[in-house]
């Protein structure tokens, strides 16, 4: 105990580097934006104003329920993709005769822009619910199968020899053996699939959706009511920040806690 | 011929049109204690490959205790394994890992706990219990290790230089140790190493191997009593003797492979 005192840091009254320079970026941001406003008046909103919008939506209850219904499309799409990119990822890595077969596949699936998967998805599937959620998951379900399938690929062969030598089962060298090598690369896989998803709802939503963020988004740019665009999208983007940073940057603390 | 634990016979391994292991003919039995030593690359390696049912030789036959290896029928030896790094899960605890193993072999579930116990006992580290591996020091590892394979009651345990990343302090104290753990368990155990001091102190009986391909250069009986002493004299000139002997079959630079 007074051990872990004595290697605590002493109290410092000085403000962290990294916060000083947030704030500066946080700062020259808004000037910038309020240039920007002053230049480009109705197009731009003054920040203030957007402030005020900002406060009637959060109030709204329209608001909220598009709010709700793209979560639950994000969240779907989301998890959609990581499942089948993580199983995709899976056996590709394990069997190298797969691999051969599916390789050009997955390479073929990166190269192609996610807005072809979309309107595809739409032009197959008319713009009902179905056609967000397919073009999502394909759009990004082949990142998660390329990360999961090269960190199987660079996996510690030591530890698949020792389970060999031990006569572990199959289950627990995939599960116990396996499967926590692969829990960093995940996890950035589904950082990356999480923030690539609500991207895409948003625009699916725009594109062919009669509700949720992206919708109300668009309708509002129609109506050209900027104040209102840059509201919904800034609460939407703080939103979706605080569920990548809070929700998978506390997975990955407890994933990951025999590290230290 | 009933206690053996280990036999083989005429063992050739080869790689495609590589010889690695070319004639090797030995008898281990049980309680044992055996060291190999052999140049680098000489196919120490490949051997214990073989001798874990790992890889099937290319030719020759190999029995552990009685029953014949790789045929359609037979079932892969219950072993324990030291290898070089300690090769546990470093996301489970120390009992964790024994517990994988144990869950694989044939120890019925009521005997594990007293059995961890015992185990981590003669070995020391049962304080360590629920650690994670990440937080032991390089020798409580390979304590851990040890314990592993102590603990599915294998029939033989293969060591593959298991003290050579340690310090010497620290592989000092386990060298000593591991002469009382096989005194107590009674197990098998047979130990690849680098150095000859090593074998000497730890073996009742050192095969030397030949450069590679592998073939037997001479099954050498250690003739000392036990407790030994590794700073003994005799010890060291045993030592002598047997890098005396291989400067031939090693080769010129066979010093090179001395620790
Ligand atoms: N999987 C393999 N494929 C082809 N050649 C191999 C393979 N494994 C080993 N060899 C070759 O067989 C020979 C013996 O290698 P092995 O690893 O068995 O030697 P070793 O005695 O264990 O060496 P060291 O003392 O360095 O551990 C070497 O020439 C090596 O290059
Ligand atoms: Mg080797």
């Amino acid at each position: 105990m007074s051990r872990d005192i004595a290697m605590t840091p002493p109290l410092h009254l000085r403000v962290p580097p990294r916060l000083v320079a947030a704030l500066v970026a946080f700062i020259s941001m808004l000037a910038i934006w309020h240039v920007m406003s002053l230049n480009f008046r109705p197009w731009v909103p003054g920040i203030s104003s957007t402030l005020l919008a900002i406060e009637a939506q959060l109030g709204s209850a329209a608001f909220w329920s598009n709010f709700l219904l793209t979560l639950g499309r994000v969240l779907s799409a989301f998890v959609a993709a990581t499942l089948a990119g993580s199983a995709i990822g899976l056996f590709i890595g394990l069997n190298k005769r797969v691999e051969v077969f599916f390789q050009p596949l997955l390479a073929l699936a990166l190269a192609v822009p996610d807005p072809v998967y979309i309107i595809f998805a739409i032009l197959a599937l008319g713009t009902g619910e179905a056609a967000g959620f397919v073009a999502l998951t394909i759009a990004v379900a082949p990142f998660v199968a390329n990360i999961v399938r090269s960190n199987v690929q660079a996996r510690d062969h030591d530890l698949d020899q020792m389970a060999q030598i031990y006569h572990l089962p199959r289950h627990v060298r995939l599960w116990a053996v396996l499967a926590p090598q692969l829990v960093p690369a995940l996890l950035t896989a589904m950082r990356f699939s999480f923030a690539l998803s609500w991207k895409l709802v948003v625009v699916v939503e725009a594109i062919g959706q009669p509700d949720g963020i992206g919708a109300q988004i668009f309708n509002s740019f129609r109506l050209l009511r900027m104040r209102d665009v840059a509201a919904v999208a800034i609460i939407f983007i703080i939103a979706m920040q605080l569920m990548e940073r809070g929700v998978l940057g506390r997975l990955e603390k407890r994933l990951l806690h025999w590290r230290n | 011929m009933t206690d053996s634990v280990l036999r083989v016979e005429d063992l050739g391994v080869s790689y495609g049109a590589s010889e690695a292991v070319r004639k090797l003919d030995f008898d281990i039995k049980r309680g044992e204690f055996v060291a190999i030593l052999g140049p680098s690359g000489c196919g120490k390696s490949s051997m214990l490959n073989v001798i874990s049912g790992l890889n099937a030789p290319s030719r020759g036959r190999v029995w552990v205790e009685g029953a014949k290896l790789f045929t359609a029928a037979s079932k892969a030896p219950r072993l324990g394994y030291v290898f070089q790094s300690h090769r546990l899960l470093p996301w489970r605890t120390v009992r964790q890992n024994l517990e994988i193993a144990l869950a694989a072999s044939s120890v019925p579930k009521a005997e594990w706990e007293a059995k961890i116990d015992e185990i981590l006992g003669i070995l020391h580290i049962r304080q360590f219990k629920d650690a994670w591996p990440m937080r032991l020091s390089g020798g409580q590892r390979q304590r851990v290790s040890i314990a592993r394979a102590l603990v599915v009651d294998p029939s033989y345990i293969l060591m593959d230089e298991p003290l050579s990343t340690l310090d010497e302090v620290t592989a000092r104290s386990l060298r000593q140790e591991l002469t009382g753990i096989v005194q107590r368990t009674g197990v098998t155990v047979i130990f690849v190493t680098h150095s000859i001091r090593e074998a000497v102190f730890l073996a009742d009986r050192i095969l030397i191997l030949s450069r590679g391909p592998a073939r037997l250069h001479e099954d050498f009986t250690v003739p000392l009593s036990r407790p030994r002493n590794y700073d003994d004299p005799r010890i060291s000139e045993i030592e002598g003797q047997i890098i005396a002997g291989v400067q031939a079959p090693w080769g010129l630079g066979g010093q090179r492979d001395v620790a």
